[in-house]
């Protein structure tokens, strides 16, 4: 190569992109200029540098739990997409059916009809149906320890939870939980607190 | 009635057979874990996910220099990709493809940012000077220790003089010279032309060597 290549030709040179005949023209030309050569091995350890220094992969903190979470969105948006109606085929037709002449009308009447009957029959006993939310996935229950094994129990009527932990080492007699948790501040209990006869102690 | 109707999304069927887990390898092979996902196989997207997230994760981390919204963000566009594997075509590779993603997905939410992150996750939690190494959900790091001495300081300024890029000169350096793209790599990741990634990242570079002079100089 006797002309100077072009500057998409040389960047890629720069960074060793080039490969065969387009590499042996580019390493023919840079032989007749030394600063180009020069300025390929400051790429060159540039480069070495940011990737000694900067870690090109990092694991997340909490790996497996990060796993775990994407394939629990993954598991809810299959259960919302179950739970969402199926797409209505040819909705622009049924639009403009419904927009004709003879339909407004009809459909009107109906909807008062229907008013009418579901206000006579709202109030009788056992009329009513109630729609329990279905399909509400599990919550994610993550132990960062392998060894131990969470359960989750739902309650029958949703409001309560249990959450059992199954292989949770011993906690030794000899730990102060005074440390971990301590209220420095007695005054709320102070000012609550009541005499043997129940009445409130006097502070 | 207007609706656009919905991208089809990756059903999720049982797995097929137990994949090995071999975080960091090589995405040679991920075309037959892609195509296994493709048809439903969560193990295999687990598989896929557990070779990327590192690269994914440092390049979010780089980005927006936030630890606790990276975690979430690289498990956004892992989700993102998931939904869109069907129309996945191996034209690219995957990891370039998700790069593509991680991309739109960073921007995205740097367009959108809360000016107080409202996420369960606090910066605290990820402190790796609070976490016990000898503990057995201690996050791992491919560097050594010792290395990771040896280079903490100049990495701490790197970071710092990448932040002070704009973020399409920033990413330009990340994927070029942190997780070695190739310029038509970048280019498909970024979603621009040849042209724009090269002169990005020209000026990108240039930009770091002023911003680290009295590095060069005293090396």
């Amino acid at each position: 190569m006797n002309t100077k290549p072009d500057d998409v030709m040389l960047a890629l040179w720069l960074d060793d992109e080039l490969h065969g005949e387009e590499f042996a023209a580019m390493e023919a030309w840079a032989a007749a200029h030394p600063e180009q050569l020069a300025a390929r091995e400051e790429t060159r350890a540039y480069r070495a540098c940011m990737a000694g220094v900067m870690p090109r992969e990092v694991e997340p903190p909490y790996a497996d739990f990060f796993n775990t979470r994407i394939r629990n969105a993954i598991q809810e948006s299959r259960v919302a997409a179950a739970l969402e109606p199926a797409p209505a085929p040819a909705a622009i037709i049924r639009v403009r059916w419904w927009r004709s002449a003879w339909l407004m009308p009809t459909a009107a009447a109906a909807g008062m009809a229907l008013a009418f009957w579901g206000g006579t029959h709202v109030n009788r006993p056992g009329g009513l149906i109630s729609y329990a939310p279905t399909g509400t996935p599990a919550p994610l229950v993550y132990t960062p320890d392998n060894e131990v094994k969470a359960n989750y129990f739902p309650g029958r009527n949703g409001s309560s939870t249990v959450i059992v932990l199954d292989g949770v080492s011993a906690i030794p007699d000899s730990t102060d939980f005074r440390e971990t948790a301590w209220n420095s501040s007695t005054s709320e209990i102070d000012s609550t607190a009541s005499n043997e006869d129940g009445a409130p102690s006097a502070n | 009635m207007n609706k656009i109707p919905r991208p089809t999304s990756n059903p999720v069927t049982g797995p097929l057979e137990p994949v090995v887990p071999q975080a960091g390898a090589e995405s040679d092979d991920d075309s037959v874990l892609v195509s296994r996902a493709q048809s439903g196989d969560l193990r295999a997207y687990d598989e896929l996910v557990i070779r990327h997230r590192g690269r994914i994760f440092a390049m979010v981390r780089n980005m927006i220099h936030n630890e606790a919204d990276a975690w979430d963000l690289a498990q956004e566009v892992f989700i993102k990709a998931w939904n869109a594997l069907p129309r996945f075509e191996a034209k690219a590779r995957f990891s370039t493809w998700l790069f593509r993603i991680a991309h739109n997905t960073v921007y995205d939410w740097t367009r959108k940012r809360r000016p107080e992150s409202a996420g369960e996750l606090n910066d605290e939690i990820f402190d790796r000077e609070r976490i016990d190494l000898s503990a057995s959900t201690a996050p791992s790091e491919a560097e050594a220790p010792d290395a990771s001495l040896q280079h903490g300081e100049l990495r701490r300024k790197i970071e710092a003089a990448l932040a002070k890029l704009s973020p399409e000169h920033r990413e330009a350096v990340i994927l070029k010279d942190v997780q070695g793209l190739s310029y038509k790599e970048i280019a498909d990741a970024m979603g621009c032309t040849l042209g724009t990634v090269m002169s990005r990242l020209f000026y990108a570079r240039q930009k770091l060597q002023t911003l680290l002079k009295d590095e060069y100089e005293t090396r």
